[in-house]
């Protein structure tokens, strides 16, 4: 299998819908980005489901 | 209240039978490097001026980090757009990247602004997560926002390569689950820089 992992560094980063949403509910996946302009900066910081 | 655990316990071995592994230890790197790019329609500017790169991300955990804390698709000022582009790729037909190339469309009626947000998510998932055999192919995709329809497109890098543009129509079709009846098109940046009316040919339509 030609898919990234930690122990395949050269793979392929491929990654499906499915766990892309998964890693959605990391805590690593909120961190707030400095410097985000106001006109685009969301109306609250909940965790939106898309 | 023990049908409380039961129903606990069940929802925990359910999860448990499809989880496959996934390592939270580390940041799961992308193939490629990914950048956000937000217009916004201001008649005192020039379009240039008026579009501004909001951030790069090169890990799906940093992806989410922005998404969550940005307004979505609907929630933007009509004439505005978000892009979404392999870093070092601007999102205009002039960057040698786009300049033979072209987009598939998927235009949305005003009744289907709940649909955006799905649609543009579903998008980006496909472009971050390589989802197409011939990802060297796409440059990144738009939305825009605007009162008469919004619309998305995906932008590819060689319009006649008729075989990637295929494949990658047919992926998006198939991902943002649009009906088959429901048809999409294909143009080339210079047709719709040429156009002489309101409506572009499509090189292709699926």
């Amino acid at each position: 299998d030609d898919q990234w992992s930690p122990y395949n560094q050269e793979g392929k980063k491929k990654y499906g819908r499915e766990l892309l949403m998964r890693l959605r509910a990391d805590p690593k996946s909120n961190i707030k980005p400095d410097n985000l302009p106001d006109d685009i900066l969301a109306n609250d910081e909940r965790g939106r489901v898309g | 209240m023990s049908n409380l655990t039961e129903t606990e316990n069940d929802k925990q071995e359910k999860t448990e039978q499809i989880d496959i592994p996934i390592d939270y230890s580390i940041k799961h790197p992308l193939q490629n490097c990914w950048t956000l790019w937000y217009f916004e329609n201001d008649r005192n500017n020039s379009w240039e001026n008026n579009l501004k790169e909001i951030a790069s991300f090169q890990t799906v955990e940093d992806f989410w980090s922005l998404y969550n804390h940005i307004k979505l698709a609907s929630e933007l000022k009509q004439g505005c757009d978000y892009s979404l582009f392999k870093k070092g790729v601007k999102p205009m037909w002039e960057d040698e990247m786009n300049r033979r190339g072209g987009r598939w469309l998927i235009s949305l009626e005003k009744k289907q602004r709940q649909e955006l947000d799905r649609f543009w998510l579903d998008i980006i998932l496909c472009l971050i997560g390589e989802a197409f055999e011939n990802s060297d192919e796409v440059c990144g995709a738009v939305v825009n926002v605007r009162g008469k329809g919004d619309k998305i497109g995906l932008w590819t890098s060689d319009a006649n390569n008729t075989n990637a543009v295929l494949e990658i129509g047919r992926k998006v079709k198939d991902r943002l689950r649009i009906p088959t009846k429901v048809l999409i098109g294909y143009q080339s940046h210079k047709d719709t820089m040429d156009k002489s009316g309101s409506v572009t040919k499509s090189s292709y339509t699926l």
